[in-house]
């Protein structure tokens, strides 16, 4: 293909590639196919094309924005991780995905963006800190509710206030599920055999946040850690598949705390270099002043977020909010 | 999937000739089967007072008998007790509707005399649920337990009679007796506002997963003789099912114009007087909606999601082959959830067959609902002759 395909998905942070499961899975996807993406790590959903993250730019056919479109997108221009699978195993990837999606991802949920303790010390911190100056405000806290609004409409309205019963089903569902992923895993390298498929893929995408996150509430995640295979296998994913990202642009991804700015944006430069320009004649570098103390974490105002060019950004990706703070 | 005709698999099968629309069941949008179904016993009227329906002004309309029971395979023994114990316990599981917990004493369910002190009734409820939880747990199996629906030919929509069968599947492969009680307001007394529920004693617990967990504290388990491996493809495999065959049920039913305008708004508000069945159905209509957009549904067509269903009964074939049951010769919690869905939507006359015709494609699906239901259900379906009319009907729309 003449011109690769454009992915846009979350920065990377707490040593992964990327902060989201979705745009991780994709990514993880496509580094096991070896497909050649233009990868572009954008630090706020509204410099995607579609105004949501992860988004995949084709020629053909506009982009895509769901995980599981993409992936399929993917496998049709023959970067199939599953060509080498029975039709049992393809069942069984479905199922484990299923399994995956009921269980595990709305507590992950839960833990990043409901439970309190987590998101202020953690992930809204981080998103903060990453998103350019006038969205930071508002973008996380939009984020949060939509979460919330989710996990209310999937679980009913009694599992969100009622702690005990969380505890005593979701999260313990959650746990027997990691328990089964292990079981399932045992001693293999990957989930079939040798090589990686699209289950592996989403496995890694959905453990590797909660083992590398450093959560101040971390119930779910001292029980991911006490189980060793799946602990080894994400460590492996990383080390095989995400070298340079862990090392390039988290020097110390183990280290260091959580999300030193300049550092980041730095290494994040060299990396997307072509997006200079772009960022450059974006208002988000020259214009933000400098915000009153609101308790926010601190805005690098020489934080230049590499943007997709000229697709501009002027979409609003949360329903409600008004276009005022985007450049047209 | 092993290309099978249907045909082929079928013709051992009386409850699937290849008949084409029956006038009956064309005359009735979505007439369920009537599985080990007994006519209403007059001799034997309900001990209970029926429960109205909490929110109907008046009762659900008179025609309908007062409860149809399936008679389970071993003789039930002893309704004088059973009758006077629940007399004793007073209205039953019926009236009050605490969202929640699947697990719940029935006690707790009774509208509370005095009002319970919210902060000490909490720690002190915790200790006495785990307490009567124990109790429960060594008490034997009642003959008395019963499992509420809604009311089978008027009322019960798609998703719920699917689940439904689930749970009356599995009992039956534990060899548990259990009464199927028909209400209008089956889904205001079930303590997580979903059916079914089973009444265990003094114990009512909601949805299959609940369900088998109360069952196994009880000793009685399907999944012992598995290992960890496959314990663990059950578990996802029971998610594939809920996540696409369960969602698209769902979507078919309250998101598919054509069907909801035709079979759900009718069936779901037939109990209730006019204008109530539309507020009612409209609510659970938007509800239903507002959850499908959550999970990314809402956006998707009929075909994307027959597609997916498609997708589903192809993975369940694969992993089924040419085993009697999921996991070898024995059956298991996957068979009798995945027993219930399929078996559903292939006796249920929605407005189009398409979504039926997705699970004929694969005979080796079909011939498995059909041994189970042989296995499972015909048993006691013999005893009585009264139910051959139902299951003619059963057949005719069956095709």
């Amino acid at each position: 293909m003449a011109a690769p395909m454009e992915l846009f998905c979350w920065a990377g942070g707490w040593g992964l590639p990327s902060v989201d499961p979705d745009c991780l899975a994709v990514l993880t996807y496509a580094r096991f196919t070896g497909a050649p993406l233009k990868v572009h790590r954008v630090s706020s959903p509204w410099r995607s094309p579609s105004g949501r993250l992860p988004a995949l730019k084709t020629r053909d056919e506009g982009t895509i924005s769901k995980t599981q479109q993409i992936i399929t997108h993917l496998r049709k221009q023959k970067y199939n991780a599953d060509y080498d699978l029975s039709a049992t195993q393809g069942a069984d990837t479905l199922a484990f995905v299923s399994l995956l999606e009921e269980k595990l991802l709305p507590v992950l949920i839960h833990t990043f963006w409901v439970d309190a303790k987590n998101y202020v010390e953690h992930t809204r911190k981080w998103y903060a800190e990453t998103i350019p100056f006038p969205l930071n405000f508002f973008l996380p806290n939009c984020m949060h509710k939509q979460h919330v609004e989710r996990l209310q409409l999937m679980w009913g309205d009694g599992y969100m206030e009622d702690e005990e019963k969380l505890e005593k089903e979701l999260y313990r569902d959650a746990r027997e599920c990691l328990t089964l992923l292990s079981q399932r895993l045992g001693s293999q390298k990957f989930f079939f055999g040798d090589s990686p498929a699209s289950l592996d893929a989403f496995v890694f995408s959905r453990l590797a946040p909660l083992l590398k996150a450093k959560l101040p509430n971390g119930k779910l995640q001292q029980h991911l850690k006490s189980l060793q295979n799946l602990c080894n296998y994400c460590t492996s994913i990383l080390s095989l598949y995400f070298p340079w990202d862990g090392g390039e642009m988290h020097p110390q991804p183990h280290t260091a705390p959580l999300g030193c700015p300049p550092q980041k944006k730095k290494k994040k430069h060299h990396e997307t270099q072509h997006w200079c320009l772009a960022a450059l004649c974006s208002p988000q570098v020259t214009s933000p002043p400098v915000p009153r103390g609101l308790g926010v974490p601190r805005v690098a105002t020489q934080r230049r977020t590499p943007t997709s060019g000229a697709t501009s950004c002027c979409r609003c990706w949360w329903g409600w909010q008004p276009c005022w703070a985007t450049p047209s | 999937m092993p290309p099978l005709h249907p045909t082929q698999v079928l013709p051992g099968c009386s409850a699937v000739p290849a008949l084409p629309t029956g006038p009956a069941a064309q005359k009735r949008p979505e007439a369920l089967p009537p599985l080990s179904l007994l006519p209403p016993d007059p001799a034997e009227p309900d001990p209970r007072p029926r429960p109205r329906p909490r929110r109907a002004r008046r009762p659900a309309a008179p025609t309908r008998p007062a409860g149809e029971r399936a008679r389970p395979r071993a003789p039930p023994r002893a309704p004088p007790r059973a009758a006077g114990r629940r007399s004793r316990g007073g209205a039953g599981p019926g009236c009050s509707r605490p969202r929640g917990a699947a697990s719940v004493p029935a006690r707790a369910l009774r509208p509370p005399g005095p009002a319970r002190p919210p902060q000490r009734g909490r720690a002190m409820s915790l200790v006495a649920e785990a307490f009567m939880n124990q109790l429960a747990a060594a008490e034997p199996w009642p003959e008395n337990a019963a499992l509420y629906q809604q009311l089978k030919e008027d009322q019960i929509l798609l998703s719920d009679n699917a689940s439904s069968l689930a749970v009356q599947a599995f009992l039956q492969m534990c060899n548990l007796p259990v009464r199927v009680v028909c209400r209008a307001n089956a889904e205001y007394m079930s303590p997580s506002g979903k059916v079914p529920f089973i009444h265990v004693g003094n114990q009512v617990v909601s949805e299959l997963g609940p369900i088998v967990q109360f069952v196994k504290a009880k000793g009685h388990s399907l999944s012992d003789g598995l290992d960890e491996v496959q314990k663990a493809e059950m578990k996802a495999y029971m998610e594939l099912v809920n996540n696409m065959l369960l969602t698209a049920e769902l979507y078919l039913q309250w998101c598919d114009d054509v069907t909801v305008e035709e079979i759900t708004h009718p069936r779901y508000g037939s109990p209730y007087p006019w204008p109530l069945n539309r507020i009612l159905a409209y609510q659970k209509q938007w509800e239903i909606r507002r959850k499908m957009k959550a999970i990314g549904w809402a956006g998707k067509s009929l075909e994307q999601v027959l597609e997916d269903v498609d997708q589903c009964c192809q993975a369940l074939s694969q992993r089924l082959g040419t085993q009697p049951y999921f996991f070898n010769k024995q059956p298991t919690e996957l068979d009798a959830l995945v027993f219930g869905h399929l078996f559903t939507i292939l006796t249920t006359q929605l407005t189009t067959d398409e979504l039926s015709e997705k699970v004929k494609n694969y005979g080796n699906l079909t011939a498995f609902c059909r041994r189970i239901e042989q296995q499972y259900f015909e048993g006691h379906d013999k005893d009585n002759s009264g139910t051959a009319a139902p299951r003619s009907a059963k057949r005719s729309l069956l095709r």
